[in-house]
């Protein structure tokens, strides 16, 4: 199992922010894989139980009750974030106040490492990007408030940084894997509701995606480097992805061959042919917008974010962290439909036996 | 030229035009010496010596032969005393020969007369004395990079299993193209330094060879396919050439997938040694193979012919295209590009027939690192490409707006005609 090859820190007393959702709670289990023995959960929800953890639940943008959960932590893993499409008020109060309170806390109480999951996009507003490393600028403006709140943490992450409070921030670029609510099960909903066979453009635009263990090993692994104060990775910020950035429609093929769903992209638009038709698509949304709300898959948005490239150098990361994403990309896309698919297995089965019972 | 090969380029219109500019634009003196016949100049004379290396060129690597000759005449000469092959013989004859080549080189008079009759390097072993009188001819220079490489060769057949020789034996030949190059003063000399790159181009021809050669070499009962590979696709009590039965079709082709992508690694590998070569002569001499190389591939990748028939060559009229597109780096590049996206095509249509395949997502990240290499080095170079979504997608978003405009004005005005 990936982080099985570092030994435990037992000394360590570990708590994940965020430790409920889709990648925290795979930092946490990660944890308990490798033997650490003191794994404590901060969440708003609490989705999974283990006698092996200590759950907290309480509000982000309340610092009392992170600094209860926070006593006695030697080490803060901070990977809360709402997912997208929510209203901007929502990512300020989760990501810039919530932040705010989990750094304050951090202080307030002499914790003295800090791990933040930033995000890819923090350099991101709509551009191409080729190799892209730390040294690429924080976009001037946001392509939305998810992005803009994403940079905003991170910068004051990052300026918090000090030999007594030591921080780093990784950015993931496309996480994916079991649980993972909007790329994979966005994908297989696609493949499930026969939206499967279309492919715009002629598949050589290159993108970045990372499997959910390979970033859950890269916190891990940036918390134990913080211990070293020679090890540079203290006040910086890393580019985390499955260091094999491939074809944009590959991958989404693969994810729906993994499902059974054959003959997918069989119909491949042309670029220019793609960029005409969401012209007219917006165009008639907006003509209508007075009389009815619409909200079109194909916009002028998503063809352009689709026919760029977008992927990353993560060097510093392997330099620094010494990371090497251990999961390949192929094995963490059949992983990860394997688990949607047994998930609902289950959750049929549990179906039928309700029924039957009634 | 055979009619064969433009009949089947017949499809391929500018193939069909290479092969008819190659027919008449070549006129080489080199390929003259094709036949005992054709070698004109009295023996013992320096012109003897040099046509008699040319006819054993084309007599044991006719396409090796072609490629010299596009050579800087600086170095296509040399190039002569640097001829290797396998050598069908047994081992035990033919190792401590292979053992002491470097030294061979120096004896005057040196021949060999073993081999069997049938060898088609049979009678460059029994006149060798010409080849060693010629590699004397040549500069000093050139004679230590030469027996130096010759050494270096066969100090790996005695450590290696035989199997790897030719594996080797293809790095070690670029590092010794590479040494010559830098000797001539064609080259910078800081290309010697790096023997990673030059390996490399030797390995992804030879890899390609050993894939092409797969049914010819198991008739003979040669194996060069890594067995670390191709043990996984057949029994544990079967050989390699297990792939070949029509029941395990599956198994061979994942296993001829696997090894494609292998190859495919190598290719960003080659195109940054060839983005350092200057000269025309040697950057032609170079790209030639390996452009050929990476058409292979095309052909191979998933190709059940490899097992069924053999053989499998490029079209020839191909081939001529692919020699004249080779001709500067920029021709290169658009032929890596443009097999690297056709591989990739290829790949993506087959996902889901092959229950046994591995290699769908292994081979779209290797073609994708053929672009990426290429979308740095022409960033690099201030190189804009000249078609880029963003570009087409801004032009397109003017050009539509224009049309939906005229629509517009177009339905107002005739509203405001009616009116009248």
């Amino acid at each position: 199992m990936v982080g099985l090859t570092t030994p435990p820190q037992q000394t360590e007393s570990w708590i994940v922010v965020g430790g409920c959702g889709f990648l925290g709670r795979r930092i946490v289990e990660m944890l308990l894989e490798r033997g650490e023995t003191n794994v404590a959960v901060f969440d708003i929800r609490k989705t999974f139980d283990d006698a092996r953890v200590q759950f907290f639940t309480g509000d982000i943008s309340n610092a009392a009750d992170l600094e209860r959960a926070f006593e006695g932590r030697s080490v803060v893993v901070h990977s809360a974030s709402p997912p997208h499409g929510l209203d901007a008020k929502v990512y300020f109060a989760v990501n810039v106040d919530g932040t705010r309170n989990v750094i304050q806390s951090c202080k307030n109480l002499g914790i003295q490492k800090l791990v933040y999951t930033s995000s890819a996009s923090v350099s991101f507003n709509g551009q191409s990007l080729e190799e892209a490393d730390e040294t690429t600028p924080y976009c001037e403006k946001h392509l939305d408030a998810y992005n803009e709140t994403k940079a905003l943490a991170e910068k004051m992450v990052l300026e918090a940084n000090s030999p007594s409070f030591r921080v780093a921030c990784l950015r993931p670029s496309a996480i994916f894997g079991p649980r993972d609510m909007q790329c994979i099960r966005t994908m297989l909903d696609v493949a499930r509701t026969g939206k499967s066979k279309v492919q715009i453009g002629d598949n050589s635009v290159i993108f970045d995606y990372t499997y959910v263990d390979n970033l859950a090993d890269a916190h891990i692994i940036a918390a134990e480097k913080l211990n070293d104060p020679n090890s540079g990775v203290a006040g910086q910020a890393f580019f985390i992805t499955n260091d094999s950035p491939v074809f944009f429609w590959d991958f989404a093929k693969m994810v729906f061959d993994e499902d059974g769903a054959k003959n997918t992209l069989s119909t491949v638009l042309p670029t220019w042919f793609a960029i005409g038709l969401a012209f007219i698509v917006e165009f008639f949304v907006l003509l209508l917008s007075p009389i009815k709300k619409i909200h079109p898959t194909l916009t002028l948005f998503r063809v352009r974010i689709i026919t760029q490239n977008k992927y990353h150098n993560i060097d510093k990361a392997k330099k620094l962290l010494g990371y090497k994403a251990k999961v390949s990309l192929g094995e963490g896309i059949k992983r990860s439909v394997k688990w949607f698919k047994e998930e609902e297995a289950r959750i049929a089965a549990a179906n039928k036996e309700s029924k039957k019972q009634q | 030229m055979a009619t064969a090969a433009l009949l089947a380029s017949i499809g391929h219109p500018s193939e069909v035009y290479a092969l008819l500019k190659y027919k008449f634009t070549t006129s080489d003196a080199v390929t003259k010496y094709t036949t005992r016949e054709s070698v004109t100049a009295k023996k013992g004379t320096p012109e003897y010596t040099y046509q008699m290396c040319y006819y054993f060129l084309n007599k044991t690597s006719r396409s090796f032969a072609r490629v010299i000759q596009e050579l800087h005449p600086e170095l296509a000469h040399p190039r002569l005393g640097h001829n290797r092959r396998r050598y069908d013989l047994s081992n035990d004859r033919k190792l401590p020969l292979l053992r002491t080549f470097d030294t061979i080189m120096y004896k005057k008079g040196w021949t060999f007369n073993e081999n069997g009759p049938n060898e088609k390097d049979r009678i460059l072993m029994v006149e060798f004395d010409v080849v060693i009188d010629q590699f004397l001819r040549l500069k000093e220079s050139y004679q230590t990079v030469i027996a130096d490489v010759t050494r270096r060769m066969v100090t790996v057949v005695t450590i290696a299993d035989y199997d790897l020789y030719t594996h080797y034996v293809a790095g070690l030949v670029g590092i010794g193209l590479t040494g010559l190059f830098s000797v001539s003063g064609l080259e910078d000399a800081s290309l010697t330094k790096d023997e990673y790159l030059q390996n490399r181009m030797g390995l992804f021809l030879q890899k390609v060879n050993i894939m092409k050669d797969y049914l010819e070499d198991l008739n003979e009962g040669r194996q060069f396919w890594p067995e670390e590979v191709w043990s996984k696709y057949v029994w544990e009590n079967q050989g390699l050439d297990a792939l070949a039965k029509p029941e395990n079709l599956n198994d061979a082709l994942a296993c001829l997938n696997e090894l494609c992508v292998n190859a495919m690694e190598l290719a960003p590998d080659c195109l940054e040694y060839m983005s350092k070569l200057k000269e025309p002569s040697v950057i032609h001499f170079c790209a030639i193979p390996q452009v050929m190389a990476i058409a292979s591939i095309a052909l191979f990748f998933n190709n059940s012919v490899v097992f069924t028939k053999g053989g499998l060559k490029i079209r020839r009229g191909l081939a001529v295209k692919l020699i004249y597109e080779g001709t500067t780096f920029e021709g290169v590049k658009n032929v890596f590009k443009r097999y690297a996206l056709e591989i990739a095509k290829q790949n993506s249509k087959r996902v889901g027939t092959n229950p046994k395949d591995e290699s769908f997502m292994p081979m779209s990240i290797a073609c994708s690192k053929v672009i990426r290499w290429i979308n740095a080095h022409d960033k690099k170079m201030g190189i804009v490409p000249k078609s880029s979504g963003e570009q087409v997608f801004e032009y397109l978003i003017v050009a539509v707006n224009f049309v939906l405009l005229a629509l517009i004005v177009q339905h107002f005005y005739n509203a405001y005609n009616s009116l009248n």
